[in-house]
């Protein structure tokens, strides 16, 4: 019996994005390239009908996630949010992402948000992941949020964070502290 | 919406073994326990063909990361020639397409059973350790509820009530492999049993470590730059095993991990349990051109 050994496209696709989102949360702050860029590499890798997604008022991307078969739901009990960040109510909406329970902290929500690199607000990281610290600068996100995020995360309380600017990406992870300089 | 929407044509093999749905799971989990270092992640693990305890934990995150271009170590024990290894690693290439190697240096993943490698690795390669019990907190609370709880509370003195038992009995602390090691300062981890040798490699480490239990579903990481500290007390120092003064009978080398091989007249031989790290070795010796990477132990001493 001959074996078809060689992935799909679509295979190719969904496999390196799940690499540059591991390697993102891995090393936090180190930018990755994802093959394609904006939210549809990551949907595909991730989400399907055992997932719930909130997609704010971005109704493409709404629609581009229903295909997935994941459900829409509120933001409260929601697995994977898509939000922007842009303004203070946007930062306001997203105060009520999943942190999960002591006991399983995993129940928490991962934030994808759109912002620019290399501008704007510089950040220190520290963390697992990080050797030392790392400073990187984040454009296009409104000043609230660090501050939402750290009064949110009581860690392992908490959720993760995916910072993206076309095809690159940033992984935060709940684990990593940020100042905010 | 249809039904034939949410589907893909139909074909005969998925690419490496495991269905898109079942990677896709194995994918929202690992990225949750790289989120929450030492954090035991549960997941469905799904059925391979070989039997649950065999390595299937490991077996599904490496089908999970597998490209045509990976290139896949195997260990057993610190052997690539075991039968158990070897079936691993030709499965991975079959269903995956993946190139074989022994040589640490050369591979992408390195999944292993019981031992990380000798000679250290990089910050782009993934370490995939099989784990028969992810539980730490077993030997004094056998209700994983309870343990689940105990670990939300960060509730593990029993773990030091263990230890403190061994040396009262003992003069030393007994606990040869699975030594409970406290990750990020936050999750106490079984880091699967690999010896007290192995241990202080996972500290600081440039690699990624990911942990896969699959009979008992549960799925935890390590990431790169994140401390992970052997439990010990204040004026009883960690102790790794005494190999720094044994010589491999084969290739000569001292100063690391050993397996020792009883003989009939009652004393031991030693050769190294990194069966191809000693190989290397040997080839080097006589000269041929083999370079051997950098060690985590340097003269029997890790620094």
């Amino acid at each position: 019996m001959t074996l078809s050994i060689l992935p799909t496209a679509g295979d190719i696709r969904t496999n390196a994005a799940f690499e540059e989102l591991m390697w993102a949360l891995a090393r936090p702050g180190l930018e990755r390239r994802l093959p394609t860029a904006g939210f549809r590499a990551i949907a595909e890798t991730l989400i399907d009908r055992e997932c719930t997604f909130h997609a704010a008022d971005d109704v493409a991307l709404s629609e581009l996630l229903m295909l997935t078969g994941g459900k829409p739901a509120a933001i409260e009990n929601t697995d994977y949010v898509f939000a922007p960040l842009a303004t203070a109510e946007d930062v306001a909406m997203l105060s009520g992402l999943r942190i999960g329970t002591l006991a399983y902290p995993d129940e928490a929500a991962t934030l994808f948000a759109s912002a620019r690199f290399g501008a704007g607000q510089a950040l220190r990281l520290i963390g697992p992941g990080i050797r030392g610290s790392l400073t990187i600068r984040i454009d296009g996100v409104h000043p609230s949020f660090w501050r939402m995020r750290a009064s949110s995360i009581h860690y392992p309380l908490g959720w993760d964070l995916y910072v993206l600017d076309g095809d690159r990406l940033i992984g935060i992870p709940r684990s990593t502290k940020i100042e905010v300089l | 919406m249809k039904i034939n929407e949410l589907t893909k044509p139909w074909s005969a093999f998925n690419y490496g073994f495991l269905d898109e749905s079942a990677k896709r799971e194995i994918r929202r989990r690992t990225l949750k326990a790289v989120a929450i270092p030492g954090y035991q992640v549960p997941y469905a693990s799904r059925d391979v063909p070989i039997a649950r305890g065999w390595g299937t934990g490991g077996l599904q995150v490496t089908l999970t990361l597998l490209k045509p271009d990976s290139v896949v170590k195997v260990i057993d024990q610190g052997a690539d020639d075991s039968v158990n290894a070897s079936s691993i690693r030709k499965f991975l290439a079959k269903v995956g397409g993946a190139t074989e190697t022994s040589d640490t240096t050369e591979a992408t993943i390195i999944q292993s059973r019981h031992r990380i490698p000798e000679e250290k690795l990089r910050e782009d390669q993934i370490l995939v350790l099989q784990v028969p019990n992810p539980e730490p907190l077993r030997p004094v609370q056998p209700d994983m509820s309870i343990a689940r709880e105990m670990h939300g509370d960060a509730d593990y003195g029993q773990l030091w009530l263990i230890l403190y038992e061994q040396l009262v009995r003992s003069g030393r602390i007994m606990q040869g492999s699975s030594y409970p090691s406290m990750v990020n300062g936050r999750h106490v981890m079984t880091p699967s049993p690999i010896p007290r040798w192995d241990v202080p490699k996972l500290n600081q480490a440039d690699h990624l470590t990911i942990l896969s239990a699959g009979r008992e579903k549960r799925i935890f990481a390590v990431p790169p730059h994140t401390s992970v500290e052997p439990l010990v007390f204040d004026d009883v120092p960690y102790r790794v095993e005494d190999h720094q003064d044994k010589t491999c009978y084969r290739s000569g080398v001292e100063g690391f991990f050993m397996n020792e091989l009883p003989q009939d007249d009652g004393s031991s031989l030693y050769e190294l349990s990194d069966s191809h790290f000693g190989i290397k070795s040997i080839r080097k010796a006589e000269g041929e051109p083999v370079t051997l990477g950098e060690t985590w132990y340097k003269n029997g001493r890790m620094e």
